[in-house]
């Protein structure tokens, strides 16, 4: 469960003050489908970097499964994407010297999880996301779709509550996207992950339990 | 992550670049070959000017007319200007009254050619006497040396290098025949074994004549110098004392020559030599410095251009210190894999120099090899702080945003 309270985020650059999130009040429950639409520039992805530990708020409590997180240090936050949050990015972010099962496994490496027990879950996520056949093949080796499957098998491997997806079909097709996000709802009805996704495509928005639209920096609804 | 793992991911990220790897172990290779080349080098110039020094004998007390200044060593620098001159009377004085010695020889050197009917070879003449075989440890192989008698009457006797007899004789016997030093002439009674060369001269082309008969070659009765053996290595001390008692009463009270022991001058020679080991290693260590730098340089590239690899490491759950040794490890993986093929290098260069060129000799040395891996090793973990840190300290969400 995630919960957000009076959350602000500022960036000082000199004498400029960007005010990215004002006064945010969020509450998502565990097993929840959610997706985050607004304009450019709006906040979303500044907000997902919240909720995903890669930044702090600049104000307010964050709460993540009844822990205030808003003052771990840095290790901990690692720890916390380590074990809680899977990331699915924009622009995949796949290693290109590695394999699909090695890009894979990557979040295992800072698990302390190797060996054969590596490879197997490595494998069952690939097999999750239908990639069983490409296993061994490079991220240059495959087309767009199967690298963000890849992105989600990688979010996945370390069993996170809490998948984050910043535009995962922003570099798709709309064949390729729907079936991103067919793995994405999969996910959350069996496995029953939260699924926070941004978009920009109402569409695909529309297919959650809840929408939430940010404006400004403010959720408007 | 455990040890293994990071080392394999390093190896993993070092050879996807394979030939940016291989140029920049090339400065550690270099540095750490070198500096086993050359420390190599003067290490076996070094053993090979002791080898032919102690080739001279055990206990060898040397002395020389004109007083040695022995600031910070005793190395007999050449002539400072003597009043007095050493004589066989001399000699004749140590033999006599020099209880803890246990032979003494006189030297007179000249240069001149030795002339067997139509075949001549330029030589060294020295003038010994009888104990020379007892205290140098070299013998006749053909005939015999000089006798006692031969030597106290000058008798005009010699003893042939092995190669003045094989350029005047061949193979062939010379014993009995009469050869020509000069304008006098020797009968040859023998000829010493092959000795090879020694520092500054080849012992196989020397003609030995007794003492007395090279002051009438030379017209000259002052010595080169006196050569004498302590009956043991304990009391050599003693021995030096005993003969410069001696000599002092023999000049009138004046100390106007110069009593070493061999060992003193090893000692000396080994300083310098040292030094000279310690000078070729330091700068032979510089262009190791050099292939540290080298390898910072294209860390920092590295990680530059692996900026979103780290931005998504970090937000997969690694921490600093986790990105941090990861970079750590690629520079000492690239830094200790040079030093080892540069090891390889080393020595196998030295080798191969050893067995092209004569004369020359290495001595490769456990401290030099385990020294520049080690140095190497340090180097690439040294330079590789500073990229690592940086890495480290990147920021996660800025990194994944990195073109
Ligand atoms: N590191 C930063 N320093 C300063 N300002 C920033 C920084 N990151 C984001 N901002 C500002 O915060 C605001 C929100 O940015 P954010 O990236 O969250 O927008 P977004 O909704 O994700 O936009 P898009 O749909 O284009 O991805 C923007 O005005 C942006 O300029
Ligand atoms: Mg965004």
């Amino acid at each position: 469960m995630i919960e957000m309270e009076h959350v602000w985020k500022v960036y000082r650059m000199e004498s400029v003050e960007v005010t990215a999130l004002k006064d945010i009040n969020l509450r998502i429950d565990s097993g929840e489908y959610i997706s985050i639409i607004g304009p450019s520039g709006s906040g979303k992805s500044t907000l997902m970097n919240i909720l995903g530990c890669l930044d702090k708020p600049s104000d307010g409590k964050f709460i993540l499964n009844d822990k205030n997180i808003s003052d771990y240090s840095d290790r901990e936050l690692a720890h916390i994407r380590n074990k809680q949050i899977g990331f699915v990015f924009q622009m995949f972010n796949l290693l290109p010297r590695y394999n699909a099962i090695k890009n894979v496994s990557i979040p295992l490496l800072y698990a302390g999880i190797e060996g054969k027990e590596m490879e197997t879950r490595s494998k069952d996520a690939l097999e999750k996301v239908g990639l069983s056949d490409r296993m061994y093949h490079r991220p240059s080796q495959l087309s767009g779709g199967q690298q963000q499957r890849i992105a989600i098998a990688r979010a996945i491997v370390n069993n996170p509550d809490i998948i984050l997806a910043d535009e995962p079909t922003g570099n798709l097709d709309t064949k390729s996207g729907g079936e991103i996000i067919s793995i994405f709802k999969n996910l959350n009805q069996q496995m029953k992950v939260t699924v926070v996704l941004i978009t920009h495509d109402p569409s695909i928005a529309q297919q959650a339990n809840r929408v939430i639209k940010i404006l400004d920096g403010a959720i408007v609804q | 992550m455990n040890k293994l793992t990071y080392i394999v991911t390093a190896f993993e990220a070092l050879s996807s670049n394979k030939m940016r790897s291989a140029l920049t172990m090339l400065g550690v290779i270099i540095g750490v070959a070198s500096v086993i080349l050359l420390v190599s080098m003067a290490e076996g110039a070094k053993q090979y000017i002791l080898e032919k020094f102690t080739g001279l004998g055990t206990n060898l007390i040397i002395i020389q007319p004109g007083k040695i200044q022995t600031k910070g060593g005793s190395f007999p620098v050449a002539g400072i200007a003597t009043t007095h001159k050493l004589t066989l009377s001399d000699v004749k004085a140590i033999e006599r009254q020099a209880t803890y010695v246990d032979g003494v020889f006189p030297m007179i050197l000249g240069a001149l050619i030795v002339k067997y009917h139509d075949a001549h070879a330029d030589t060294t003449v020295v003038g010994v006497n009888e104990q020379f075989t007892k205290i140098i440890s070299m013998m006749p192989s053909i005939g015999g040396f000089m006798t006692k008698e031969e030597s106290d009457a000058g008798r005009n006797v010699c003893v042939l290098g092995y190669n003045i007899w094989k350029a005047l004789f061949a193979d062939k016997n010379p014993l009995g025949r009469i050869v020509k030093l000069g304008n006098f002439y020797f009968r040859v009674i023998g000829v010493m074994e092959k000795k090879g060369q020694a520092v500054g001269f080849d012992w196989d082309d020397l003609v030995y004549v007794p003492a007395r008969a090279a002051e009438k070659l030379f017209n000259t009765d002052s010595l080169f110098g006196i050569r004498a053996k302590a009956i043991s290595k304990n009391v050599i001390n003693e021995a030096v004392a005993q003969i410069t008692q001696i000599l002092k009463k023999q000049h009138n009270n004046n100390e106007d020559f110069s009593v070493v022991t061999q060992e003193s001058m090893l000692s000396t020679v080994d300083t310098i030599m040292n030094m000279m080991t310690i000078v070729l290693g330091g700068i032979a260590g510089i262009s190791l410095l050099v292939g540290g730098i080298g390898i910072m340089n294209i860390m920092l590239v590295s990680i530059k251009e692996r900026t979103r690899e780290i931005g998504l490491r970090k937000a997969v759950g690694a921490n600093k210190q986790d990105i941090l040794i990861q970079f750590l490890i690629e520079s000492a993986t690239l830094s200790t894999t040079g030093g080892v093929i540069g090891m390889l290098i080393g020595i196998g260069g030295g080798f191969i120099m050893q067995s092209m060129i004569s004369g020359f000799h290495i001595s490769i040395t456990l401290w030099s090899i385990l020294l520049s891996f080690f140095f190497s090793a340090f180097v690439g973990i040294f330079f590789g702080v500073y990229p690592a840190y940086k890495a480290a300290q990147l920021d996660p969400i800025e990194s994944l945003r990195y073109e």
